[in-house]
């Protein structure tokens, strides 16, 4: 089979009036699934990822078992305990920018007063359950410790869906007490959770999701440890791994990717040897345009070495009680805390895989990256490291101006160049 | 040998010619609807002033938006190292170039010799660059000359709060409704642009000696708003808007006396 272009071949499926049908239909994953079979992958490991990707959308949209929606960094090992479909909103909002469908979502959303100061994910999320895009939930599990306008944006969710919203509160100390106060909240929404589920709650299966949390864990720094060996794989591919971390913590299935992707970024060469700049690459991309990305890796040649969506920052479960582990998890980000300590892991991050400089694709609307941007800035320039805040948006192309972004990358990539000139 | 810059800005276009590091001629032109073709034209025109042929040109550097569009250069570099490499040239001690253009604003801080230290540029609209005046002025009906001067004339300024292009030429209109005089919302609008170039200075932070470039720098009452906002002199280049194209032009040299 010719290689196929997926994204323009579910975007047409989705807009053909269909919709929601299409996606459904088990005929459409049998076609997908030939399609990412025969389809060219920059990693293999990436068209595995798809096919897991694929396997939990058609879960989700058949009704094989209830879904629950998650936001970004709820530990998802106390649904994947109970055998339930995990759907992560804020991928499937980027895959809809992706496809091209994000658009009407958004307007969607602007039309029921959710303005566009709001994170255009969420506007998205919000536009795509108005229009019923997305599979119907059961319940939602909702953390705003990272990502502040999740709580808010899965209340109004549960509104529109009729979901039972479960909310994790994250206190900012990291502390033992603080550690007890979020394993105790976990234990109570697990119960309630498999009650709103109709299902039982088995302790024993939460030890396995954290098992299989732990091997996907170990895979992951493994797969990093391997690219400090300068593994010449592009940022923009390995941006999209942020996939399985949002959905496939405490799924054996995810622990297996990832323990592929291991073994694969082992067997690559070196990158070569080149005067081009290397960067660390902070935060996400614009889904809606891959030129911008493209252009910075292939036209310019630019190496993104790292990403720190990609950067293992929770300690090893073993040793701890389950609820206790996924506490200490959750309280482990290193962006949560302090704009100190944010910075002191991006300077380790740069001089580990030899970065030249830090650039930051800063969404628009997201009060956790702009609030602690010139903060972040700033230390990470006090390390010798230049740092660029690339303005934009991932989801919404009303705002964009490629060539604007271009002519600051290009200035930023100029800067570096002198410097190495030197 | 001759060199060319060649600044494509969104406005106007602009080309230096440069002989062992002195300026032979430029030229200034509206850029227009085509890039190319203003590229073309406006490199004719300081070709015909300095009366050299187009093949004494040794290497050409493009700059600005519209520096894709220049299929003849030898090489594309941003306005970002050539304006710092411009402005060191003419001011070898300047730290920190503002450049406003007719549609973007960048603050540049530099090292000696014109290395690029750090940079920031508006972002998402064209608040407080050359276009924005320009809508300004057509609201008080006059031109960018005399809206400079009404502003240095007025003893106090009014009140812009939008930096919005569309809202804030509705808020002149309400202010000129209201009888405030022109002097005055002149000198707000100034103090509007210099508001904001002031809040770009700060994010790469302010080191003097500090230039000015760019069209906007040809605007009295912008400057002395900027000054007054940063508290420092700004120097001035004869010609604030060749700038670029300037280190454009010395930069085509470097690249070609390296070799």
């Amino acid at each position: 089979m010719a290689i196929l272009n997926l994204q323009e071949a579910l975007a047409v499926k989705i807009k053909d009036g269909l919709k929601t049908r299409v996606l459904r239909s088990p005929w459409t994953y049998r076609l997908l699934r030939g399609a990412v079979r025969h389809s060219h992958f920059p990693l293999e490991t990436s068209r595995q990822m798809a096919l897991y990707a694929l396997q939990q959308t058609e879960r989700a949209y058949t009704g094989v078992a209830p879904v629950v929606w998650t936001s970004a960094f709820f530990p998802t090992e106390i649904p994947h305990a109970l055998g339930l479909t995990v759907f992560s909103p804020e991928v499937a909002a980027a895959l809809l920018a992706s496809l091209g469908l994000a658009e009407e979502c958004l307007d969607t959303a602007e039309r029921f007063w959710y303005d566009r100061d709001l994170c255009s994910f969420h506007r998205c999320v919000l536009g795509a359950t108005l229009k019923g895009y997305f599979p119907s939930p059961t319940a939602l599990l909702a953390t705003g410790h990272i990502c502040d306008s999740a709580p808010k944006t899965f209340e109004a969710v549960g509104r529109l869906t009729g979901a039972r919203t479960f909310f994790l509160d994250v206190p900012r100390e990291r502390t033992p007490e603080a550690e007890a106060y979020i394993a105790a909240q976990l234990r109570d929404i697990a119960r309630e959770l498999a009650a709103v589920c109709r299902l039982t709650w088995h302790p024993e299966r939460l030890v396995h999701a954290v098992e299989a949390s732990e091997r996907f864990r170990n895979a992951a720094v493994a797969a990093n440890l391997a690219r400090v060996g300068d593994v010449p794989w592009r940022g923009s591919d390995m941006l999209n791994f942020v996939y399985l971390l949002f959905v496939g913590q405490g799924d054996p299935q995810a622990a297996a990717v990832y323990t592929d992707l291991a073994r694969e970024a082992a067997r690559q060469p070196a990158r070569e040897k080149t005067r081009k700049p290397r960067l660390l690459w902070l935060h996400l991309k614009p889904y809606f345009d891959p030129s911008l990305l493209n252009y910075l890796e292939e036209e310019r040649g630019a190496a993104i070495v790292f990403e720190e969506m990609n950067y293992v920052y929770w300690p090893s479960l073993a040793g701890v009680s389950p609820w206790r582990g996924l506490a200490r998890k959750t309280l482990a980000h290193h962006a949560y805390h302090t704009t100190t300590e944010r910075a002191a892991v991006l300077v380790s991050l740069a001089r580990c895989y030899r970065a030249d400089g830090v650039v930051m694709f800063a969404h628009q609307g997201c009060r956790a990256t702009t609030g602690a941007l010139h903060l972040l800035g700033r230390l990470v320039q006090q390390e010798g490291l230049p740092f660029l805040a690339l303005q934009g948006d991932c989801i919404d192309r009303r705002d964009y101006a490629p060539e604007q972004l271009r002519t600051r990358l290009d200035a930023f990539l100029e800067m570096l160049e002198d410097r190495t000139v030197v | 040998m001759v060199f060319a810059g060649i600044d494509i800005g969104s406005l106007s276009a602009e080309a230096v010619l440069l002989r062992e590091g002195n300026i032979l001629a430029y030229a200034i032109m509206p850029t227009g609807a085509n890039s190319r073709t203003a590229a073309e034209k406006v490199l004719d025109a300081a070709l015909t002033k300095a009366a050299v042929a187009g093949e004494d040109i040794i290497a050409i550097v493009a700059t600005g938006y519209g520096r894709v569009s220049v299929p003849f250069a030898t090489r594309q570099v941003t306005e970002i190292s050539c304006h710092a490499r411009g402005v060191a040239h003419l001011f070898p001690d300047a730290r920190t170039v503002i450049d406003i253009g007719g549609q973007d604003s960048k603050v540049i801080r530099m090292a000696p010799g014109g290395k690029v230290l750090d940079f920031a540029m508006n972002d998402k609209c064209a608040a407080g660059t050359g276009r924005f005046l320009e809508v300004m002025a057509r609201a008080l009906e006059v031109d960018l000359e005399t809206l400079a001067g009404l502003a240095l004339k007025a003893r106090k300024a009014a009140a812009i709060s939008s930096m919005c292009t569309v809202f804030a030429e509705s808020e002149v209109v309400s202010l000129i409704a209201r009888g405030t005089s022109r002097e005055e919302i002149a000198h707000g609008l100034c103090n509007a642009v210099a508001e904001r170039t002031a809040n770009l200075v700060h994010r790469v932070g302010l080191a003097p000696p500090v230039v000015m470039t760019g069209g906007v720098a040809k605007n009295a009452g912008v400057v002395r708003a900027i000054e007054n906002k940063l508290g420092e002199r700004l120097l001035l280049p004869p010609e604030p808007q060749i700038t670029g194209a300037l280190g454009a032009a010395l930069l085509a040299q470097s690249a070609v006396n390296k070799r």
